[in-house]
């Protein structure tokens, strides 16, 4: 079967199409079928940057089979036969997959590092303290993944203002620990909370809206969370525009397990041709398996703090029309529906169980 | 499989007060619990993806053999914890289900890279 050269991009302008078209030879020096594929690659010699075939010919090569076809030589029916098994160019596992994994975990690191650097530590105000008693690792911890964990807190405290986050805990713990103090103490704390004139908890109805335009408007919060968004989307679209300049336009690894046809579009986008296995894909898609499975090795390396959460990040950002009051007011509520329930009396009779046993 | 090796899973430290009708913790130590769980599962992940990539496993066996290994990542911790998860911990579904799929990306991620390295190229 002729090879018929139908169609060849832009070849001498781009490096990155010398490079990689260098790399191609003959699958078929080893299996002998696809024989015929010798002579299509001295026919494309001629097309070659002149500077390049020097190199081309020295260069030790391997399959990159389908390469050819996406460069637009069609060389019929003996590609689908092989798609099964692709054999790939060594080359890109050395200059593809581990540079691009290499480079995010450092563009990772550097960002943890940064973003630390930049972080405007805010000594925060001596009224804040004051009024709040609760321990300061809830108010600087901002999106650990384990805070969706701990029991008390089934809202994201993190974009709140320091002073009603630290009202917030007050409450919470006085409803967890309600159990601990005697029925009277507990009926004051309550109304020190949900007092309808100046009870910390309750929010008069007109200045629930402009918490939020306060918030917006209070220049150190929203440079912080500039900071934050840039240093994180930064790193992303610059990566990403590398990835697709330079890697684009070969298959660049398998995974592992079959996916159905739709993934296609999304998987394989630089490659043209659709016989080849949707498992193979490309260096986009390296990339963003990349972004997704480094976080748990960020979350090792990098100790617990700013393991690359990004999607948690985002759900951040969305919820970002949250305001204060709202939290405020279910607090509110929930203190003023708990029961008290004093566990003194059954501690009582836990510790006449404990003793009676230990004298059997 | 390493899982008592890993020096993180040591720090399973008992929890505060009483736990009768009122569960309440110390959250300090219930929270040094789970990230200790958290970064098992997560080394886990890693070791048996490149596990995985090794020996070939495609399509469905990989992700039996994932399973398998967040299986096996809960006995060990159930059994590191004497059994008795209450005293360390707020639910059994801490123990068990937590953070299995936070773990799936980087499995896949690994196993990915060691098939490809050892099997394609």
């Amino acid at each position: 079967m002729p090879l018929r050269c139908v169609h060849v991009p832009k070849i001498h302008s781009d490096a990155r199409f010398a490079f990689t078209t260098l790399r191609f030879v003959q699958v078929i020096r080893t299996c002998g079928r696809l024989d015929f594929l010798s002579r299509g690659v001295e026919s494309l010699s001629p097309f070659l940057p002149s500077k390049g075939t020097k190199r081309w010919q020295r260069l030790q090569i391997r399959p990159l089979l389908f390469f050819l076809s996406q460069r637009g030589l069609c060389f019929g029916g003996a590609a689908a036969s092989m798609a099964e098994d692709l054999v790939l160019d060594t080359a890109i596992r050395d200059w593809v997959l581990v540079p691009l994994s290499v480079v995010m975990v450092l563009i990772g690191v550097l960002r943890y590092f940064v973003s630390k650097l930049m972080r405007s530590h805010q000594a925060p105000d001596l009224k804040v303290v004051k009024e709040g008693s609760v321990s300061s690792s809830f108010a600087h911890r901002d999106h650990v993944p384990f805070s969706k964990l701990v029991l008390l807190l089934d809202v994201d405290l993190a974009s709140l203002d320091l002073f009603p986050r630290q009202v917030i805990l007050r409450a919470r713990n006085l409803r967890a620990a309600s159990g601990f103090i005697p029925a009277k103490s507990f009926r004051s704390r309550k109304t020190y909370f949900t007092n309808e004139e100046n009870g910390l908890l309750h929010v008069p109805k007109g200045q629930s809206q402009n918490a939020q335009a306060q918030m917006f408007s209070d220049p150190n919060l929203a440079m912080d969370m500039m900071k934050k968004n840039l240093s994180m989307i930064i790193p992303q679209t610059l990566t990403f525009a590398w990835v697709n300049f330079f890697f684009s336009g070969f298959v660049a690894a398998k995974i592992p397990f079959p996916l159905t046809q739709r993934f296609r579009g999304m998987l394989q986008n630089g490659i043209d041709l659709s016989t080849v296995d949707v498992s193979y894909v490309s260096s986009r898609s390296w990339y963003f398996l990349n972004l997704f499975g480094l976080r748990g090795l960020f979350s090792l390396i990098l100790g617990e703090e700013n393991a690359m959460d990004d999607t948690q990040r985002m759900m951040q950002m969305s919820g970002f029309g949250f305001d204060p009051s709202r939290s405020l007011s279910a607090e509110k509520d929930g203190i003023d529906i708990i029961q008290h329930d004093w566990a003194l009396p059954k501690m009582e009779k836990r510790a006449e169980d404990a003793l009676k046993k230990l004298l059997k | 499989m390493a899982v008592e090796g890993d020096p993180r899973a040591s720090a399973n430290r008992s929890l505060g007060d009483a736990v009768d009708d009122l569960p309440i913790f110390n959250v300090d130590n219930l929270q040094s619990n789970i990230k200790s769980i958290y970064y098992s599962r997560t080394f886990l992940s890693i070791i048996g993806g490149a596990i995985a990539g090794i020996w070939g496993f495609t399509g469905l066996t990989g992700f039996i053999f994932y399973f398998i290994v967040m299986a096996v990542a809960s006995l060990s911790l159930a059994a590191k914890a004497k059994f008795s998860v209450h005293a360390y911990f707020d639910s059994w579904s801490r123990i068990l289900v937590d953070g299995i799929f936070g773990g799936l990306m980087s499995f896949v991620l690994f196993w990915t890279f060691a098939y490809d390295i050892v099997h394609i190229f």
